[in-house]
C-alpha cells in the first residue's frame, strides 16, 4: 500500500477511520483467577492480554535482588496464531526479548518500586491477536492489570502509535498501515504529567514533521487515558459494589 | 454502607501538601499530594497537625514481612546449623505466595531476641524463636500423628510414647486455627 | 491452612468437597468459538477458573515419502508463567510437554479427522494443521481443558479451497471458498484425582491436584468407545473403580457433546 492509498481523497482512511480517530477499545479488568492482576484489552481488531503477579519473593538468583526497590520482571509473548502467518518462535526471538526490555523500563518509571525492597514484580503480556499497535496495547493492558493488583503506580501509562500519510499525521495505525513503511513512531505517556516515558520512531522523518505526528500520538494517548480511567472507576464502583452488601 | 467519599486514580491530584500530610496510597511530588493506587479516598484527622490523607484498596494487596514482625513458617529442611522455612503467614493474615527464611540454630533459644545481628545483605529474612509466645505450634511424630506438648521444651506423641525435644510456643488458646 | 490434606479429608467425609461440589460433579464449563479471526479456527474454554485457548492455523505442505496420501495434525499445548505460579519461563517443562503427547495422542488414537481428508493432491500437497493450546489461567485438569479446546477449535476451521493448476503446476489458494473440516470423532477427556488410595474425584482444581495420590484420565469417543485410558503411575486402582471412571466419562461425553453443538447453532447463521 503506498503511502498515498493510506488516506482516500475525502480524507478517510482504509478502514474507514478520520486520521485522529482512534480504534475502537473494550478493556476489562480481573479476569483470572490465580494472578494478582489482569487485564484484557481490545483495541480494533488487535487483542491483548496482560497478567502480574506480584510482589513477590525474588525467584532464581538471590544476587539479582536490589536492596532497596523491587525488580520488575517483564514477557512479551504473540501467540503462534496471531499474525497472518504462523509465528514460528512465540518468545524467543529477539522481538519479543526487546519489547520485553522496552517493557521493563516504561513500567520501572511508573511504579512506585522503592516500596517493595528485595522482591520481585512480574508483569506478563500475550498478544492473541496483532492487528497493529501490538505493543501499544499490551502497555495498556499492562497499566490495567497492575492497577488491578493493587501496586501502587504514579500514574497511568497510556501507549499509542502514529505515523504519518504525506502531512497528515495518523493516529493508531493498523497492521496494513503499519505495513506500508512510512514513519511510524511509538508512544507512551504519563498523562497527569504530561511525562514520556517511551518514544521510538522508526523510518526516516523529516524534523519538522515530529512535531505534528508527536502531538497525534499525545493526543491519542490522553483520548486513550480518557477511556482506561472510564473503565477504572467502572471496575472500582463494581468492586465496593461486590463488597460492599 | 455510606456512599464511598470519592474515587481516585494513580496520578489524580488531590491535594496540596499544606492541607494535608501523605498516608498509604499516595506519593508527594512538586508540593502536591497524588493518589498511587486506584481506590477510594479517606480523609482522617488526626490530632496534633494536618489530616492524613490515604487511599485504599478494598482487596488486600500483597503483604511484606517487615522487620519486628511475628510469622507462622513451615520448616522445610533442617541441617545442623539452620533450618530453612517457608513463611506462610503474617501475623494472621495469609500470604499468597510464601517467602522463604532461615531460622539459625543459636536464634532457638528462651530469651534475649536483641542479640540477632543480621550480618552483610542478605535476601533473606532470618527469624528468631527468642520469647515466650515464639516456637514450634504444630508437629508430627514418625508415626505421622499429631504431637502433643507436654513442656516448654518437650513434646510427645500420644501413640508411641516417644517424647521430642522441642521449643513450643505458649500459644492463646484463641489463636489456634486450622 | 496449614493443613490443607486434613482440611480436605474433613469435606471428603461428607462426600463433598471445599468448593462446595459433589464428588462426581464438573466445575461449570462455558466455550466461546471463533473469536480469534487471524486464526483459522479458534476456541476459549472456561473449566471453572482454568482458561485454555487453542487456535489452529492451516499451512500448506508436501506430504511425507511414506504416506503420500495424508496430511499432518500438529498440535502443541504450551503452560505459560503467565496462567500460573508454577511455572518458569523457559523450555516447555516436563508437564507441558506431557500434555502435549497426550493431546497429539488423543488425536491418533480417536480418528478425530481422516488424515487423507487433509490430502489435496497425493504425493504433492496437503494441509498441516497447528493446533497450538494456550493455557491462560491454570486451575487444574488441564487435559481436559485442552481436549475440549482443541476439538472446539476444529470445529471451527474453516478451509479454502485448492486446486492445482494443471499447466503450471502450482497451487491456487481460494480464498473466498471455504469449507469446514470434517470432523469424524468427538474424543472427549474426562480426568479424575486418586485421594488415599481409595477415592475418585472428577475435575481436580490445582489444589486438589497437589494433594492427590495419583491421577486418571479417560478418553471417551461418539459411541460410547474408549479411546485411551492415561493414568501416569500414581496409587493403584482396581479394576471395579476404573469401570466407574469410564462409565462417569460416557456420562461426560454427553453433557459436552451437548455444549459444543449449541454453541456452533448458534454462530451457525453468517
Amino acid at each position: 500500500m503506498a503511502a498515498t492509498e493510506l488516506l482516500s481523497d475525502e480524507g478517510y482512511r482504509a478502514d474507514g477511520r478520520r486520521p485522529a480517530e482512534l480504534r475502537k477499545v473494550r478493556a476489562r479488568m480481573g479476569v483470572f483467577t490465580q494472578a494478582d492482576g489482569s487485564a484484557y484489552i481490545e483495541q480494533g481488531n488487535t487483542k491483548a492480554l496482560a497478567v502480574v503477579y506480584g510482589p513477590h519473593e525474588i525467584r532464581g538468583p538471590r544476587s539479582k535482588a536490589l536492596p532497596d526497590r523491587a525488580l520488575v520482571n517483564c514477557r512479551y509473548s504473540m501467540a503462534t496464531f496471531s499474525t497472518g502467518e504462523r509465528r514460528r518462535r512465540p518468545h524467543g526471538d529477539r522481538q519479543a526479548g526487546e519489547l520485553a526490555l522496552l517493557l521493563r523500563q516504561t513500567f520501572e518509571a511508573a511504579i512506585l518500586t522503592q516500596l517493595y525492597p528485595r522482591s520481585q514484580i512480574d508483569i506478563y503480556v500475550q498478544i492473541l491477536q496483532a492487528d497493529g499497535g501490538n505493543y501499544c496495547a499490551g502497555v495498556n493492558a499492562a497499566t490495567l492489570a497492575v492497577m488491578d493488583a493493587g501496586i501502587p503506580m504514579r500514574d497511568y501509562v497510556c501507549a499509542s502509535s502514529a505515523g504519518l500519510a504525506e502531512d497528515t499525521p495518523l493516529a493508531d495505525l493498523s497492521s496494513p498501515e503499519e505495513a506500508a513503511g512510512g514513519p511510524q513512531l511509538v508512544l507512551a505517556l504519563l498523562p497527569a504529567a504530561g511525562h514520556i516515558a517511551l518514544l521510538q520512531l522508526s523510518a526516516r522523518l523529516h524534523q519538522e514533521r515530529l512535531e505534528a505526528a508527536l502531538e497525534a500520538a499525545g493526543a491519542a494517548c490522553h483520548a486513550l487515558h480518557a477511556v482506561l480511567d472510564r473503565v477504572v472507576r467502572e471496575r472500582l464502583r463494581e468492586v465496593t459494589a461486590l463488597l460492599g452488601d | 454502607m455510606a456512599p464511598p467519599a470519592r474515587y481516585c486514580v494513580p496520578g489524580e491530584r488531590l491535594c496540596s501538601v499544606d492541607e494535608a500530610t501523605a498516608g498509604g496510597g499516595t506519593y508527594t511530588r512538586h508540593g502536591f499530594i497524588f493518589s498511587s493506587l486506584a481506590g477510594c479516598l479517606e480523609k482522617r484527622s488526626e490530632d496534633n497537625g494536618l489530616p492524613v490523607v490515604s487511599v485504599v484498596r478494598d482487596a488486600e494487596s500483597q503483604l511484606l514481612p517487615d522487620v519486628g514482625a511475628v510469622v507462622t513458617c513451615k520448616v522445610c529442611s533442617i541441617n545442623s546449623r539452620f533450618a530453612k522455612v517457608h513463611i506462610l503467614y503474617v501475623g494472621s493474615t495469609p500470604l499468597k505466595s510464601t517467602f522463604r527464611g532461615t531460622i539459625r540454630r543459636e536464634d532457638i533459644r528462651a530469651t534475649e531476641k536483641d542479640k540477632i545481628s543480621l550480618g552483610d545483605a542478605q535476601s533473606n529474612y532470618l527469624l528468631s524463636t527468642a520469647e515466650n509466645e515464639l516456637g514450634v505450634v504444630v508437629a508430627r511424630s514418625e508415626a505421622g500423628v499429631h504431637m502433643v506438648p507436654i513442656s516448654w521444651c518437650e513434646m510427645q506423641c500420644p501413640r508411641t510414647h516417644t517424647k521430642d525435644f522441642r521449643k513450643v510456643a505458649r500459644v492463646q488458646p484463641q489463636f489456634l486455627q486450622t | 491452612t496449614v493443613e490443607p490434606l486434613e482440611y480436605y479429608r474433613r469435606f471428603l467425609k461428607e462426600n463433598c468437597r471445599p468448593d462446595g461440589r459433589e464428588l462426581g460433579e464438573f466445575r461449570a464449563t462455558t466455550v466461546n468459538i471463533g473469536s480469534i479471526t487471524t486464526a483459522d479456527g479458534s476456541a476459549l474454554v472456561k473449566l471453572g477458573n482454568t482458561t485454555v485457548i487453542c487456535g489452529v492455523k492451516a499451512e500448506l505442505a508436501a506430504p511425507a515419502v511414506d504416506s503420500a496420501n495424508k496430511g499432518y495434525i500438529v498440535p502443541n499445548v504450551e503452560l505459560p508463567s503467565l496462567c500460573s505460579t508454577r511455572f518458569r519461563s523457559g523450555p516447555p517443562g516436563e508437564e507441558a510437554q506431557a500434555a502435549s503427547q497426550f493431546i497429539a495422542d488423543v488425536v491418533e488414537n480417536s480418528q478425530i479427522i481422516a488424515k487423507e481428508d487433509l490430502c489435496i493432491a497425493s504425493g504433492k500437497l496437503a494441509w498441516v494443521l497447528y493446533c497450538d493450546i494456550i493455557c491462560l489461567d491454570y486451575d487444574g485438569n488441564i487435559l481436559d481443558a485442552s481436549a475440549f479446546a482443541l476439538l472446539a477449535a476444529l470445529k471451527n476451521v474453516q478451509l479454502p479451497s485448492v486446486t492445482i493448476n494443471e499447466e503450471t503446476g502450482l497451487s491456487e489458494v481460494n480464498l473466498k471458498q471455504k469449507n469446514p473440516l470434517v470432523i469424524r470423532q468427538h474424543p472427549v477427556a474426562t480426568s479424575f484425582a486418586i485421594f488415599d488410595d481409595t477415592l475418585l474425584i472428577v475435575d481436580p482444581t490445582a489444589e486438589e491436584e497437589d494433594l492427590a495420590t495419583g491421577t486418571v484420565t479417560v478418553v471417551t469417543d461418539d459411541e460410547g468407545r474408549l479411546c485411551s485410558v492415561h493414568k501416569p503411575g500414581g496409587s493403584p486402582l482396581t479394576g471395579a473403580k476404573l469401570q466407574d471412571c469410564i462409565t462417569r466419562a460416557i456420562t461426560r461425553h454427553k453433557e459436552v457433546k451437548k455444549l459444543i453443538d449449541k454453541v456452533i447453532k448458534s454462530i451457525k447463521p453468517k
